[in-house]
């Protein structure tokens, strides 16, 4: 037999497969890196110093938790044209890249698209179910996010730490979010081609945190809170984190 | 005979290949690991599944001197289970040259939810851990390539490593692996707490007063301003597994998990220990310096080092007290004396085989 005789049978169900364009025919999947930075500068956690621009603080970053869940895909208006239901990820911001990672495997129809969606919090069925009945490894069991509070039931939703300095020294800051009425959705809005596999590079903007809806000044504002008693401090937040999520690549 | 040749060839490939270690594979028994109610499912590394046999090598080894220099000191001389598998209430463990150690030895359970070991978090599994101490000049002191020679030249351990897994494994991946399976079956979930939480006992007003107080953060404006402890030590394990710094010192003697990284940013960051069975681990912190656990809250109620290199923003909130009254602190220790588990140490399946 010859040789192109025993590969024409592969090449042809590779076209099949993804086509000549390189296009797949299938489901597509999304792999989805968060970066953490500070107006466009890369963060260093405990390390790197960022000046706000609207402000006097100087921030230095700890800690950057979140757990994202129910991730879409929107249409040109806006609307949701593909759920991916029940998809969750833990995104440790300070972490490596496996740490900053959401990936949906086999899950999104190939198409173009209007922009993805995701949520910073369980729905309030999961905040509120039995946390000891998520399998090892999934990013809603406890040991895998450390981010659930037990006694008072439910999650943290997103766990921001670090210091601010101002001219008068450096003190520490802890945005603990919690509870339902602070799960925030997030809607990034950008003509996409979801057509083949996809790497998605999102900016996660440490500034809005602090400089978005709502102008946050730790000393005046506020610099702690576990969402409860706080003078409305965690829904300033859970607003502001609404605006920190961009689209930088996509390849 | 022009097949002969790859006919042979063949056949030596298959007995050295796949054949081979299907031929070596033992008849083990799986163990199923038993998780206490309320508990998140561990995720338990694959590529050492849980055997009866290899969980009794692992308490064999764990119990037995001769893994030691001299042959005069255990794992469990140090790790002792009527203490909850800390050492007997001294502040650093002497080794087999009479040395003391440097940190106070850890209490051993639940191991299955942690994610590194030791103190400063040096080792990133059991099997890796289980090793060190055995070479430790301050502690066991021993070269691996003796102790390999000692179980080699044991009828018992032939046959336990041989039960355990295979032919020809006596060798340190399979004595750490060993010693990884024991450890991990040292399981503390049966405290009042745990009979409280499944409906089966209750607490008395002190100790109800004492979680509330244990799970209620710091803040003045809060009507339920509590002593914020859950936030590193909360949820059913008691501890969230990370490596942090408490604020115990503004000098840094001991650099923990920054003498491990070389980051000055990870300077006086120590693991995050469990409170379960604080009865049992007196003294307590990395070095032992309280004796009570009343010394503890005393620490946290007014002598956090607020200025201490890294220390974790969640102890920000401490550099003013906590202001805890003496009650305050009575109801707390009464609701953390309810995370003590009888069973630590006198469950059979955790105790010295050769006794």
């Amino acid at each position: 037999m010859k040789a192109s005789q025993k590969f024409l049978p592969l090449l042809s169900l590779a076209i099949l497969l993804v086509g000549c364009d390189g296009l797949k025919k299938g489901p597509v999947d999304i792999s989805i890196t968060f970066a953490p930075v500070f107006d466009g500068t890369e963060v260093v956690y405990e390390q790197s110093l960022h000046q706000s621009a609207t402000t006097n603080d100087a921030f230095t970053f700890v800690r950057s938790d979140l757990i994202l869940t129910d991730f879409s895909l929107l249409d040109e208006n806006g609307e949701v044209a593909n759920e991916i239901g029940g998809s969750a990820a833990y995104v440790h911001m300070a972490g490596d890249l496996s740490d900053r990672n959401w990936t949906l495997t086999d899950q999104i129809d190939p198409g173009h698209y209007g922009g993805i969606r995701f949520y910073i919090g369980p729905d309030t069925s999961a905040n509120h179910g039995d946390p000891s009945l998520w399998p090892a490894g999934h990013p809603l069991n406890p040991t895998v996010n450390g981010l659930h509070w037990g006694w008072a039931g439910g999650y943290i939703f997103s766990a921001l730490e670090g210091t601010y300095a101002t001219s008068t020294g450096t003190n520490p800051f802890l945005y603990h979010i919690g509870f339902d009425s602070n799960r925030v959705r997030v809607d990034i809005l950008q003509d996409i081609d979801f057509r083949r596999d996809r790497n998605v590079t999102v900016d996660f903007n440490l500034a809005n945190i602090f400089d978005g809806t709502h102008l946050i000044e730790p000393a005046i504002t506020g610099d702690f809170t576990h969402s409860t008693f706080d003078n409305g401090l965690a829904s300033k937040v859970r607003d502001n984190l609404m605006g920190a999520f961009s689209i930088k690549d996509i390849y | 005979m022009k097949y002969l040749l790859p006919v042979v060839l063949s056949l030596l490939t298959l007995s050295t290949t796949s054949c081979n270690e299907g031929w070596n594979k033992p008849d083990t028994t799986a163990y199923l690991l038993e998780i206490p109610p309320g508990f998140p499912p561990p995720d338990i590394a694959g590529d050492n599944p849980l055997t009866v046999e290899g969980i009794l090598l692992g308490r064999q080894l764990f119990y037995d001197p001769t893994l030691s220099g001299d042959s005069t000191q255990s794992c469990a001389g140090c790790h002792v289970s009527a203490f909850g598998f800390t050492d007997s209430a001294v502040t650093f463990s002497t080794g087999i040259r009479g040395l003391p150690g440097g940190r106070n030895s850890m209490a051993l359970h639940n191991l299955a939810w942690g994610a590194v070991f030791f103190w400063d978090g040096r080792a990133a599994s059991l099997r890796e851990q289980s090793l060190m101490p055995i070479q430790d000049a301050l502690e066991m002191d021993a070269s691996l390539a003796a102790v390999i020679e000692r179980l080699k030249a044991s009828d018992r351990y032939q046959k336990g490593f041989r039960e355990a897994f295979g032919r020809n494994k006596i060798d340190e991946e399979h004595l750490g692996m060993a010693m990884e399976q024991f450890m991990l079956t040292i399981i503390s979930g049966n405290s009042k707490f745990d009979q409280v939480a499944a409906g089966m006992a209750s607490f008395t007003a002190s100790e109800q007063r004492g979680i509330l107080l244990f799970n209620g953060e710091v803040n003045p404006s809060s009507p339920n301003s509590g002593a914020d402890c859950f936030h590193c030590h909360g949820g059913v394990l008691a501890t969230n597994h990370k490596l942090m710094n408490n604020g115990l010192d503004f000098v840094l003697t001991d650099l923990g998990l920054g003498d491990v990284t070389g980051k000055a940013s990870d300077n006086g960051k120590f693991k995050v220990p469990s409170l379960r069975n604080l009865a049992f681990t007196a003294p307590y912190m990395h070095d032992g310096r309280f004796n009570t656990l009343m010394g503890v809250l005393n620490f946290y109620n007014e002598n956090v080092r607020s200025n201490s290199p890294n220390i974790d923003p969640s102890m920000g909130k401490f550099a003013n007290g906590l202001g805890l009254n003496l009650q305050d602190k009575m109801d707390i220790i009464a609701f953390l004396n309810t995370l003590n588990d009888p069973n630590i140490g006198t469950d059979t399946l955790f105790q010295n085989p050769y006794q």
